[in-house]
């Protein structure tokens, strides 16, 4: 370009002879000299367009006289470029067909103007030329021209416009080699090529080798101008690998797309400073080739963020990718973690929604039912607020109420499920809703209820067959589980009529037959169930069935019939087979064939030790030998099994067969029993049957616990020490842990009442752990402490401790803790229950006067202390306590008459005298 | 342009205009002299004085080596005037900052060096940022909490007064690391918990998404030891539930979100496969580790997630 401009300045002296006057700004050239300046200022202030014109009004004037020539040869490829700049491609292509053929044209000129012709003929569509030229050029110029890159370039891009895919992949893969061997000079002219490899192993299908390449990228996006372009070539790789199943490849493809906003931030910084450094580079004005350069990347930049500020839902559709992916390999939670994301932060959008109901989905199939309903939930705000009709809001709705129905929470499910009906009511998946209202109200057992929804949906819902059959089947349920049989059976007859080929038919059969059982119509019941076994002998209710009708015929006196229908129950329905089991026994029992009973029974125990039963059936075979007044065999049957199975810690029925046995040693035979389980214990512990030895211990306690219960607490005691609360029963982690209790070994019981909440946390025997720990924690003033156990007592209400009892420890701890209305509250709830003993709602009457008198309630504190006395009066030591307290009350508030004929009242009831309050209710009444 | 950008700019013009006197402080790596580079591009060599933060001056003994001898002389030299600094290193200081320091260099000598460029954190291209973080990455793999306080000190200074971004983000999150082996569990809660939407940082909230991860991991190994049949217990299980919940969310963060931060994301996947293997489900913490060694095979925690799969495939054997 130097070059160009001393020409021209020599231009124009070579041309003063035809022209003497130069030419002003402003006027319009006419003369060559003036045109040739005016298209050379042009030029230099980057007028292309005044230039061109200028340079082509010089060449169609002047071009073909002999004495401009020079001049023309030296115009010619100037013109050229100006209609590159103006990207006038086809002007250009002829003007630089010309200059080519200049034989003045200088070397490096012409190798420009060489690069220059394949560009034009690529614009015009002629590849196959471009790609020669490109061939050409790349031949041509000197190894360190950065327009060698850009030829390759364009030459590899043309093999990819052309679909000459093949071709395209062994040219890129031999310069991605080449610049392979010096990647830090020519970075980016790298990744674009790895770019075009990308998008070629694409086209033809090659996923693995793509894979490959792109692998190959991920440490080097910051060298990729068009990153945007690749992250797309990525993304599309992604997905036909989603498509192909192959989920770990595509997404480690999706790892590498980044977020919308990331690209379009980076790009515009980039092209920031792009634009920062071509003003720079115009501003020294001596870079023409690295400003076009420059000028280039920033379009291919600005292409860029046209094209994808256009693209809907960039983010979403990623992420639905990855998240299908996940899907694919079914891992549901990362799924719903991604999904959830989206619902969260994404705007709405149709990708959304969709990934929405998903989401929930996913989270039922990982069963956090919470969290799907909380995703329902986000939808409907999202998606369906506002009278808003979103696509999926009914299913979603639905979703919803099995969520909640997942974890139990029934009425909130039906609410969801009332919502979905009165969303859309004509819609089928509010029809499932309807239906499934009912199945709610029948598992929060309000049958009534159930009943009317399930009897309403056939009016409201005629068409849909399927529920108006299940309604019917449900409806008849609904009056079974009420204890209705006489409308079950109506209903159910009603069914197996409309429906004789329906999905509940066999169970519709059966629940008549059954109903027939529980109306005592055994003719009937017999014949339906007989039926039912003959027509329907893999129905799950076959065993119930065999129960039933085996129960119908000893109810007709039919022993031998019944006993055969109970042998026939399988032993893998366990309850309904033991059931069965036991009732023959009793059969056998009634018919007075005590031979066959015992050998029934004795063949259960051989069989069967691992049944909770166990004990039952020894009962019986004991029973059998004591009727025959051989206490000593009978005696025999428990110790056989207690010495089989003893040392399985599985066995917690081991417990229940040493009571039993207990039984069979009574009065005097105590010590026998005491005597037998010391010598067991020895040889259990000399066979180094460290369980079986523990449970003799145990039930050698429990054998001297009447008798002699400080002996028996301290063998406890012992026992606690041999204990492994992991493996040996609550039961008996209990019992030591209150003897370690009864002795004041307060460290140690805590300790065990500690092991049988950790090993054995759902027991019924934790109630009593739990007390043991609160009654510690109060002997020692932690009151916040005692009242959490006594609270969790409260909670589980299993019935194993005197609830009056911890009700009013909690109320001690509440007011220790100055919480008085609190504890007045527990007290309160203590006197409402029924099922607490008369004794304990004496003290809380006490209490309660006591607290009422202290916060100035006086009138309502004495209707509490008469009450104690006027309807507890057995608890001498409460009422004396009340009389006193009462009286002594009257007696602040001035009135003394009153008080004295409380007193007086008191010291009338000689059962008190021995209270401390009975002496003071006599000196009282002396003064 | 950031201060950190304009003086790399800055730095590297200088550095172009092949200033002669640079070339005479440095002897192959080591910077024998600390020498003050000036916005005006003239270079003074030397040692710091002091510097005095609240007047903005650095006191320098310029140090001037000629024929005749050499000679020194005290300036004051206004902050605004400092292009950026180049610190006198030793070669120890050197590789402690590059993090090349293997365990030949004790932890005082360390913290010695820390010591030297404390106070100067905030100029540009002081080395004390770098040597901290070795120092505190040195100090958390004791795994003792008394040498976890000093190490989130350490960081905090970092965090708050360090010229480089990247070490500032790096020392947030070994803080986070350093209030967890503390003990001080719920305070790295709270303070992850302000991280956990960075999406300007993605490896600074991955960080605080795994601290949070092992807390709730740690709670509930906690919880599980002591209520071993925790699942059959009405009041713990809802607590357990809730913390697996919470580790799980937090570990698999990385991978489905940032699964281009390798290491992060594969130690995520391991901790998610430590917690299903805690709660006795087997079945997902294969899965788990499968996903890992697929998608991570270079990772760091990929091979203890081979060894348990090879382990778990023998036992089902």
């Amino acid at each position: 370009m130097i070059r160009l401009a001393i020409t021209f300045f020599l231009l124009g002296f070579a041309l003063h002879p035809l022209s003497a006057l130069a030419l002003d700004d402003g006027q319009t050239p006419r003369t060559a000299e003036e045109l040739v300046q005016a298209g050379g200022r042009a030029y230099h202030n980057r007028d292309y367009d005044l230039a061109a014109q200028h340079f082509e009004r010089f060449l169609e004037a002047y071009g073909e006289a002999e004495e401009a020539r020079e001049a023309a040869d030296a115009v010619r490829p100037l013109l050229a470029i100006c209609h590159v700049r103006r990207r006038a491609f086809d002007r250009a292509a002829g003007v630089i067909g010309e200059s080519l053929k200049q034989e003045s044209l200088e070397e490096s000129l012409g190798l420009e103007l060489t690069f220059w012709q394949g560009v034009c003929r690529m614009q015009l569509g002629d590849l196959s030329g471009a790609q020669a030229t490109f061939a050409d050029y790349y031949g041509k110029a000197p190894a360190h021209d950065p327009r060698r890159s850009e030829a390759v370039l364009l030459y590899g891009t043309i093999f990819l416009l052309q679909n000459r895919h093949a071709e395209a992949i062994s040219f890129l893969k031999l310069r991605i080699e080449e610049y392979e061997k010096n990647p830090a000079s020519a970075s980016e002219v790298l990744a674009r090529l790895m770019s075009l490899q990308l998008h070629a192993f694409l086209r033809l299908g090659r996923l693995d080798d793509a894979l490959l390449t792109m692998s190959r990228t991920t440490d080097r996006f910051d060298q990729f101008v068009q990153i945007i372009g690749l992250q797309s070539l990525i993304l599309e790789l992604g997905s036909r690998l989603l498509d192909e199943g192959r989920y770990y490849d595509a997404i480690r493809c999706f790892h590498y797309v980044w977020p919308r906003d990331r690209l379009l931030s980076l790009q515009a910084e980039r092209k920031e400073r792009v634009s920062k450094r071509i003003r720079s580079l115009k501003a020294r004005g001596d870079a023409d080739a690295l400003v076009f350069q420059l000028e280039g990347i920033r379009t291919r930049i600005e292409r860029e963020l046209v094209h994808f500020a256009q693209v809907k839902d960039y983010d979403a559709a990623v992420q639905m990718r990855l998240a299908s992916a996940y899907l694919g390999l079914q891992r549901y939670r990362e799924a719903a973690l991604i999904m959830e994301s989206m619902l969260a932060d994404m705007e709405p959008s149709a990708v959304v929604e969709e990934a929405s109901v998903t989401l929930v989905k996913c989270w039922m199939q990982e069963e956090e039912w919470e969290r799907a309903a909380a995703a329902a939930d986000l939808y409907g705000e999202r998606f369906a607020a506002n009278g808003r009709k979103a696509p999926h809001a009914l299913e979603v709705l639905f979703l919803k109420g099995q969520a909640w129905q997942g974890v139990h929470r029934f009425e909130d499910a039906l609410e969801a499920f009332e919502e979905c009906v009165a969303w859309d009511p004509k819609s089928a998946t509010a029809a499932k809703a309807f239906f499934m209202r009912g199945i709610c109200l029948l598992q929060m057992e309000s049958y009534e209820k159930a009943v009317l929804v399930f009897r309403e949906l056939p009016v409201v819902y005629p068409g849909s067959e399927t529920l108006v059959e299940r309604a019917l089947y449900w409806e008849g349920m609904a009056h079974s589980f009420a204890a209705e049989p006489e409308r079950c059976l109506e209903r159910m007859r009603r069914y197996v009529e409309a429906f004789p080929t329906g999905t509940y038919l066999a169970e519709a059969v059966f629940r008549i037959a059954f109903s027939q059982h529980a109306l005592a119509d055994y003719e009937a019941s017999i014949s339906g169930l007989t039926a039912f076994l003959g027509e329907y002998s893999e129905s799950p209710h076959v065993d119930e069935a065999r129960l039933l009708l085996g129960d119908a015929h000893l109810a007709r006196g039919e022993l031998e019939e019944g006993m055969a229908q109970y042998a026939a129950i399988r032993p893998e329905s366990t309850s309904f087979f033991e059931e069965g089991l036991f009732k023959t026994g009793e059969a056998l029992k009634l018919s007075e064939r005590f031979g066959e009973m015992e050998a029934h029974f004795q063949s259960f125990v051989d069989a069967h030790a691992d049944s909770a039963r166990l004990p039952e059936a020894l009962h019986w075979l004991a029973w059998l030998k004591q009727r025959e007044g051989n206490v000593e065999e009978a005696r025999s049957h428990y110790w056989a099994s207690l010495d089989r199975l003893g040392n399985e810690p599985d066995m917690p029925s081991v417990l229940d067969l040493a009571g039993g046995l207990a039984k069979l040693y009574v009065g005097p035979q105590r010590p026998v029993l005491i005597g037998a389980w010391r010598d067991r214990r020895q040889e259990a512990l000399r066979e180094e049957r460290s369980t079986y030895a523990a449970r003799c211990l145990w039930a050698q306690a429990q054998a001297m616990k009447e008798t002699q219960p400080v002996q028996s607490a301290v063998l406890l005691t012992e026992l606690a020490s041999e204990l492994k609360p992991e493996i040996h029963s609550a039961r008996m982690l209990v019992d030591a842990a209150d003897a370690l209790r009864s002795l004041e070994s307060w460290t140690e019981a805590a300790s065990l009442y500690r092991e049988v909440a950790k090993w054995h946390p759902d027991a019924l025997e934790r109630e009593r752990a739990e007390e043991g720990l609160g009654r510690e924690a109060l002997r020692v003033n932690e009151y916040a402490r005692a009242l959490d156990h006594f609270e969790r007592i409260e909670r589980r209400a299993v019935g194993l401790v005197d609830m009056g009892e911890i009700l009013l420890a909690k109320a001690s701890c509440q007011r220790s803790l100055g919480r008085g209305k609190a504890a007045f509250d527990t007290l309160e709830n203590l006197l409402a229950n029924r099922s607490i003993s008369s004794e304990a709602k004496a003290a809380a009457l006490l209490q309660s006067g006591q607290w009422l008198a202290e916060t100035g309630e006086s009138a309502k504190a004495l209707v509490y202390f008469e009450r104690v006395y006027l309807v507890y009066g057995r608890y001498a030591r409460e009422v004396a306590a009340a009389y006193w307290a009462r009286g002594r009350l009257l007696e602040d508030l001035g009135e003394n008459e009153k008080a004295r004929a409380v007193f007086s009242e008191f010291v009338s009831r000689e059962d008190l005298e021995a209270y401390p309050e009975y002496a003071r209710a006599q000196a009282h009444l002396a003064r | 342009m950031t201060v950190t950008m304009s003086v790399t700019v800055t730095r590297w013009c200088h550095r172009l205009l092949g200033l002669a006197s640079i070339t005479g402080g440095l002897l192959g790596g080591v910077i024998a002299r600390d020498i003050i580079h000036l916005e005006s591009g003239a270079a003074l060599q030397g040692a710091i004085d002091r510097v005095d933060h609240g007047e903005g001056r650095v006191r320098f003994k310029v140090i001037m080596e000629g024929p005749r001898g050499r000679g020194e002389a005290l300036r004051q030299v206004s902050m605004k005037d400092i292009a950026f600094i180049d610190f006198a290193q030793s070669e120890l200081e050197i590789d402690v900052a590059a993090g090349r320091a293997g365990v030949e260099v004790s932890l005082a000598a360390m913290r010695h060096l820390w010591k030297r460029h404390e106070t100067n954190l905030h100029l540009a291209n002081c080395p004390g940022g770098a040597i901290g973080l070795a120092c505190i990455g040195r100090l958390l793999a004791t795994g003792r909490p008394s040498q976890a306080l000093e190490a989130e000190e350490m960081a905090g200074e970092i965090v708050h007064r360090d010229w480089d971004a990247e070490r500032r983000r790096r020392a947030a999150c070994y803080r986070l690391q350093a209030m967890v082996l503390a003990g001080r569990v719920s305070e790295a809660r709270a303070e992850a918990a302000l991280f956990l939407d960075r999406a300007d940082d993605p490896a600074l909230a991955v960080e605080a998404r795994l601290v949070l991860g092992h807390a709730a991991f740690h709670r509930l190994g906690e919880l599980v030891a002591q209520h071993p049949r925790w699942m059959d217990d009405r009041e713990i299980r809802p607590q357990c539930e809730s913390l697996i919940r919470s580790a799980l969310d937090h570990f698999l963060f990385a991978s489905l979100f940032h699964g281009a931060l390798r290491e992060p994301a594969a130690e995520g996947l391991w901790q998610a496969c430590r917690v299903y293997r805690l709660i006795n489900k087997p079945e997902r913490a294969r899965a788990v580790a499968r996903d890992l060694t697929e998608l991570y095979p270079a990772a760091k925690a990929c091979q203890r997630a081979r060894d348990y799969l090879e382990i778990e495939g023998e036992a089902r054997e």
